[in-house]
């Protein structure tokens, strides 16, 4: 059996990776990518401590966390197409008009 | 007996306190809505007849309750004011003989005067106010005489000074008079000071402020814990008589605070005669012959307020000889008569006190309402030196103005000739238990006195009413006539100030003349003035040995010889007056200001007392003010305490300003720091990391959890932070079982 440490290192590589993402990028495209990586590593650990305690919360919640990305992902990418049309451009440093 | 309603007392107080309101209240609105004719008769009959109600209900209350009941003490008890502890003022009022003199003249003077008014500030704007702040001194005034307890009397005390100083400067656009405003506020001041302090002494032996209270307290004489009890090795009689004798300095004008009066002159002439006349300044009086049996226990504060009294009785009345404002020489006058008030008071000769006090209200009041008819009808022109024959003008001001002039210079048989007599002889015969000395002393300073007050009046009246007119043309032909809301007070007062001296007829006045009048307002006032005999003990107050007592009276010769003396002296110098004075200023006069030479120089500038105050008192004060504004209020708070503040918080504002950017990656970096931070704390810890599972809470698992088993809140755990030497500790989670867990 693998043991759970290999779950949480995956987990972490991923969040970490998905972190990375949003920091350092600047296209919407890629940030809205980088989150859906960092809900997934949340979703891998969740899974790997429900199989480790042997109860099922843990891939209820997972469950809960992909309806919610979904959802994210349908409306953040709508809204990342509605501005690319209207400005031919998602680099989010150049989104800052609702602030100013 | 009491068949008058209690509220009478109060109502008293009520009427022209409700008048006040009304026209502070409407006053203004009725002055811009309605014609200005309408308005200003809706204004002064509110204001008139608020205190004609006052009046009215006190002469009931006097004659119904107090002559015809024979109730010579009548208690109201309103509400009870203050409890605290042992500590019980009730707001309580006393009608006695000697407040039902007071009220009768106040509400009595004071209603002419209202009248009075209508008349000479006929075309002032500001009409509706000035009408209020009188009827607001009026109930202040009432209360300060009416209250029982001395706490009561302060309120209204502190409230007629305030009025006082509201109607100095009444015409406040005027620098000059809205600082003589304050110039009277603030020399009230100290003397309220010394007023309150005496308060204090007062309550530290008797626990109360009662009048009673004090009086059953003061009744053991010699044995009375206020003359046994000691405040810093004085009686506590002496300490708190010579504090409340402070107090009275400054609101009856006598030395050293009396500068504010002569100042006071600033205000509106009717209000120069009902408050710094008539009733306000006479207020120093009323509250020592209220407490004359406190007063009796202290021997010295006597002497003091004899000598007080007498010197300026004096003082002010050698500066008057000088002035040529109409109104600074009734100013010093007033303060001279208080003068001699006081010296009555300090010799014991309380109903001497009493009798001039409302003889000189009465004169005192016409002369300051026939001054406002000559300035009125003069085009507000004061200068006497700019005046002369307007006897031909106003024929019923000059004839009250030269009764009243009479009546202060001390001619028979005019009231200031009986009172002026009454506290000359009391001066000289009456016991004073400091020393002996102060008869002779007082007598002298009083004679003296006497004297130049008719000089100066009789000089103020023939320069102003006789002789030929020395004013310009215009003033002459356009000149304002009398109208009869402004004569007819003056006939009246004029009049009181003929008959009232028959109050006090002197017994040996009768024995000569065979005309036995009773002194009526001795025997009126006997419940309150005999206290101090009768509690005083050896603490005598009353005749001299002397040879002077002959059935409790001074002896007929040595009265007919102080009255032989006074008159003769206010005789000749009245003659004396209208040979230098009688056709404006003669050659005599000047010769005699040329002799003179520096005293008359140093009267004319009022001994330069302003002056010396000012360099003594005011710029060092004014100095020090600056003092503290400069370091304390601009440096201190405005610069460290304020700007330093807001300079704090716009700094850190500069600060947090870098982060909050409105970039959310930045602030995904900083909560990733932040997490960073915290779980290396928990988890870079050997102490943490090291923790075995709880006993209480054992997690159900496999031990091979690398060392992440730990989380938060389900075990006891120890946060250890520190940065170089520094080191703080922190305990979280359930708390440890017996502390095994935290001691590794």
């Amino acid at each position: 059996m693998v043991p759970i440490t290999h779950f949480l290192y995956l987990a972490i590589l991923l969040f970490l990776i998905g972190v990375g993402g949003v920091l350092l990028r600047r296209n919407a495209l890629f940030v809205l990518m980088s989150i859906e990586l960092m809900l997934n590593a949340a979703n891998v650990a969740l899974v790997a401590f429900s199989r480790l305690h042997g109860n099922h919360d843990g891939q209820v919640f997972a469950f809960f966390v992909i309806a919610v990305a979904a959802a994210e992902a349908a409306v953040g990418l709508a809204i990342i197409v509605a501005i690319f049309r209207s400005r031919d451009d998602v680099d989010i440093d150049d989104l800052g008009l609702l602030r100013d | 007996m009491n068949a008058v309603p209690t509220q009478d007392l109060l109502w008293i107080i009520l009427a022209p306190l409700c008048g006040a309101i009304f026209n502070l209240v409407f006053g203004r609105l009725a002055m811009r809505k309605l014609p200005d004719r309408t308005a200003r008769e809706v204004v002064h009959l509110v204001a008139i007849s608020a205190v004609a109600i006052a009046c009215f209900l006190s002469f009931s209350v006097w004659w119904d309750v107090m002559v015809e009941g024979g109730v010579r003490r009548l208690v109201q008890t309103v509400y009870p004011w203050i409890f605290s502890g042992e500590t019980m003022i009730g707001f309580d009022l006393l009608l006695d003989p000697l407040s039902a003199v007071m009220i009768l003249v106040v509400t009595g003077v004071g209603l002419l005067i209202h009248i009075f008014s209508v008349g000479y500030m006929a075309h002032d704007p500001d009409y509706h106010r000035y009408f209020a702040y009188l009827n607001l001194f009026m109930a202040s005034m009432l209360i300060l005489v009416l209250g029982k307890s001395l706490l009561v009397t302060f309120v209204g005390w502190e409230g007629v000074g305030l009025c006082s100083y509201l109607l100095i400067g009444f015409w406040f656009s005027d620098e000059a008079k809205a600082s003589a405003g304050r110039k009277a506020f603030v020399m009230n001041r100290i003397g309220d000071f010394g007023f309150i302090l005496g308060l204090f002494a007062l309550y530290t032996v008797v626990h109360s402020l009662d009048v009673d209270a004090i009086a059953a307290v003061a009744a053991r004489g010699a044995q009375s814990p206020l003359v046994t009890t000691a405040l810093w090795g004085v009686p506590v009689a002496t300490v708190a008589t010579l504090l409340l004798f402070l107090g009275c300095t400054g609101k009856s004008a006598q030395i050293p605070l009396y500068t504010w009066l002569p100042d006071a002159m600033a205000g509106p002439t009717p209000v120069s005669a009902l408050i710094h006349a008539a009733t306000m300044v006479t207020a120093g009086v009323y509250l020592i012959v209220r407490l004359n049996f406190v007063f009796a226990l202290a021997p010295l504060t006597m002497a003091i307020v004899a000598v007080v009294g007498g010197v300026t009785a004096l003082f002010a009345a050698t500066i008057g000889i000088t002035q040529f404002d109409i109104k600074k020489v009734l100013a010093y006058s007033t303060v001279s008569q208080l003068g001699y008030m006081f010296l009555a008071a300090g010799m014991g000769a309380w109903v001497a006190a009493i009798f001039h006090l409302m003889t000189h209200a009465f004169f005192k009041a016409c002369l300051f309402l026939g001054s406002g008819s000559v300035i009125e009808a003069c085009h507000h022109n004061q200068d006497i030196r700019t005046m002369g024959g307007l006897r031909k003008k106003m024929p019923i001001t000059a004839g009250t103005f030269f009764i009243s002039c009479l009546a202060i210079a001390g001619i028979f048989p005019f009231a200031g000739f009986f009172s002026k007599d009454e506290i000359l002889v009391g001066a000289y015969t009456y016991a004073s238990e400091w020393s002996p000395l102060i008869n002779y002393l007082g007598w002298g300073l009083g004679t003296v006195a006497a004297a130049c007050t008719a000089f100066y009046m009789f000089r103020l009246y023939y320069l102003t009413f006789e002789g030929s007119f020395r004013g310009d043309e215009h003033t002459w032909t356009h000149h304002v006539a009398e109208y009869p809301i402004m004569w007819v007070p003056l006939v009246i007062l004029a009049f009181l100030a003929t008959v009232a001296g028959f109050l006090g007829w002197p017994h040996a006045l009768g024995e000569v003349t065979g005309l036995h009048l009773p002194h009526v307002l001795e025997r009126w006032l006997e419940p309150v003035t005999a206290t101090s005999a009768r509690f005083a003990g050896p603490y005598y107050v009353g005749l001299r040995d002397g040879g002077f007592a002959h059935d409790g009276h001074v002896t007929v010769g040595a009265e007919m010889g102080f009255m032989g003396v006074s008159l003769g002296v206010a005789v000749v110098f009245w003659l004396w007056a209208r040979r230098l004075y009688g056709d404006g200023f003669s050659k005599e006069a000047e010769a005699w200001k040329a002799r003179l030479g520096k005293l008359y120089e140093a009267s004319l500038h009022k001994y330069w007392v302003d002056e010396l105050y000012d360099a003594v008192v005011v710029r060092p004060f004014k100095f020090l003010a600056k003092l503290c504004y400069r370091f304390f209020d601009a440096l201190v708070v405005d610069g460290v305490g304020v700007g330093g503040t807001a300079g704090l918080v716009g700094w850190l504002g500069d600060v947090v300003r870098v982060f909050h950017n409105g970039n959310v990656r930045r602030y995904l970096l900083a909560l990733l720091v932040g997490v960073g931070l915290v779980l290396a704390t928990v988890y870079g810890n050997p102490t943490v990391s090291s923790l075995e599972p709880s006993a209480v809470h054992r997690v159900q698992s496999r031990p091979d959890l690398g060392g992440l088993r730990t989380t938060l809140g389900a075990e006891p755990y120890r946060i250890e932070i520190g940065f170089g030497s520094w080191k703080k500790v922190i305990d979280l989670g359930p708390a440890a079982p017996g502390a095994a867990g935290g001691e590794r």
